[in-house]
């Protein structure tokens, strides 16, 4: 329980705490502070509120933000399934399986198992069991049959510790413990993942190398036998190609040979043309003869100027 | 022209198609064969297929001085036949000797398979089997994690809860074995 709980403050009340031996020299004008300047005092007050101060982007973390809250737990434990057996010799019904629960067993008055209060209750009504174990207990005392030992009454002091502590932090406590709790659990599945995914890794990569042998089985001796009459193929190919050359080398020889006779005659020709010729041009009485039928052919042109 | 034998001028195998199928541990014998197979096909697809048609009886007439030369060509010419050639038995008998070994080894391959798979359905029951760890007992960590957890109850070790590693050797159950035997054999206490 927090101290905050002991203050009796609404949200919007104030209460100025002044020490006894500052009281007279307490300012007047104390009550008149104002919410954007609170005081030292108020300050203190807001604190306990967990109102956060001008400036602050949220209210101060409390050690007892947590006090008197009920901690449980944010999933129920897995149920254990039904047919489940260590042995098949196992007999289910007069031994089940002990399950873990998920929250130990309700008490009363602290400690005392609810199981021996409702044991009573059918026979001695609820407040039975209450008077039967407090005539023992006090039978017990009076007879001395229990002694209470000099420091007996400490156990007191340490109830009122154990309360104290339970109600501050019993929740922070059983959440830490819980995180711990929950982290040893994921270790020990991860242990077991590990060990299934080896054999779920398994299953996967065997089916793909059976489907690959597979796939070599139907396709690899049909290639091999492809390559080697592509080889073959090719070779002959070749040999197309040499014999293909060789009539064209023999075919464009001939051609060759044919043209350059045919240039060969033709240029012989021209020559023989031209010296003729030009032994003509040379001669005296062929240029006289050519001139006066030149001559006759001017004068025989009736031109009309 | 062309031979008894079938002609192939190009390879029937989808490559690609292949690659998919395949693991990398068989991919490397795929590009063997890929790469031989490739030459060839290349070699096939730049060389003509079959002797080019020739007209002489145009040759002959553009070149009639040498039409006998001409005729003896194409007498050759068409005499001519190129051999095919045909793939010899002995490499024929290799690739069925490969395929023997590829038979085996699918073989080999199936055993390990079905070995494994007994394996994996073993471990997969076992834990299918087992509680949640939740609920597990004290014997069931135990029973289900031996790396982590021992029972002296029935184990013969000697306790290490931080794991020193004392089991590890046999030197300390030997030397404890019988208590009688001192630590040097040779000192006797005898003063």
């Amino acid at each position: 329980m927090s101290l905050s709980r002991c203050l009796p403050l609404g949200q919007n009340a104030r209460v100025i705490i002044i020490p006894a031996r500052f009281a007279h020299a307490a300012p007047a004008s104390t009550n008149a502070a104002s919410d954007d300047a609170p005081n030292y005092f108020q300050k203190i007050a807001l604190r306990f509120q967990g109102v956060p101060l001008k400036g602050e982007a949220h209210a101060p973390k409390s050690a007892f933000d947590d006090a008197n809250k009920e901690w449980s737990a944010p999933e129920v434990l897995p149920a254990i399934p039904k047919d489940f057996k260590e042995h098949p010799d196992r007999d289910l019904v007069n031994y089940p399986y002990p399950a873990r629960p998920m929250y130990p067993p309700k008490t009363r008055l602290l400690m005392m198992p609810d199981s021996w209060f409702t044991a009573f209750n059918n026979v001695t009504g609820v407040s039975g069991p209450y008077l039967f174990f407090g005539g023992l207990f006090a039978f017990l005392l009076n007879k001395e049959l229990w002694v209470f030992e000099e420091q007996g009454h400490m156990t007191v002091g340490w109830i009122l510790f154990y309360l104290l502590v339970k109600n501050t932090s019993g929740y922070k406590i059983d959440q830490s413990l819980y995180q711990g709790y929950q982290e040893r659990v994921n270790f020990f599945k991860g242990l077991i993942q590990e060990d299934l995914k080896d054999a779920v890794q398994f299953r996967k990569t065997s089916a793909a190398e059976t489907e690959s042998l597979n796939a070599i089985k139907e396709a690899l001796p049909t290639a091999l036998k492809e390559s080697m009459a592509l080889q073959l193929e090719a070779t002959y190919r070749k040999n197309v190609q040499t014999v293909a050359t060789e009539l064209k080398r023999r075919i464009d020889y001939l051609k060759e040979t044919e043209e350059t006779k045919q240039r060969f005659e033709k240029e012989q020709l021209l020559k023989l043309i031209n010296s003729s010729v030009e032994k003509q041009i040379n001669d005296k009485s062929f240029k006289d003869q050519y001139l006066s039928n030149a001559i006759q052919q001017l004068k025989g042109l009736n031109l009309s100027v | 022209m062309s031979g008894a034998a079938k002609r192939v001028a190009a390879s029937s195998v989808n490559w690609s198609k292949l690659a998919e199928r395949l693991v990398p541990e068989h991919a490397a014998e795929l590009v063997r064969v890929k790469g031989v197979s490739g030459t060839f096909q290349s070699a096939v697809s730049q060389l003509p297929a079959d002797l080019p048609k020739v007209d002489f009886a145009a040759l002959k007439k553009s070149l009639p001085a040498h039409s006998a030369v001409i005729d003896s060509l194409q007498k050759q010419y068409e005499a001519i036949k190129i051999p095919y050639g045909e793939v010899p038995a002995e490499y024929l008998k290799e690739v069925d000797q490969w395929v023997e070994f590829n038979n085996a080894r699918i073989q080999l391959h199936d055993t390990k398979v079905a070995d494994g798979l007994q394996e994996a359905k073993k471990v997969e029951e076992k834990w299918s089997k087992a509680p949640p760890v939740e609920h597990f007992d004290r014997q069931h960590f135990v029973e289900y994690f031996p790396a982590h957890f021992y029972d002296l109850r029935y184990q013969n070790r000697i306790p290490d809860p931080c794991n020193v590693g004392l089991n590890e050797t046999t030197e300390i159950e030997t030397r404890f074995k019988d208590y009688k035997v001192l630590r040097r054999a040779d000192k006797v206490d005898d003063h």
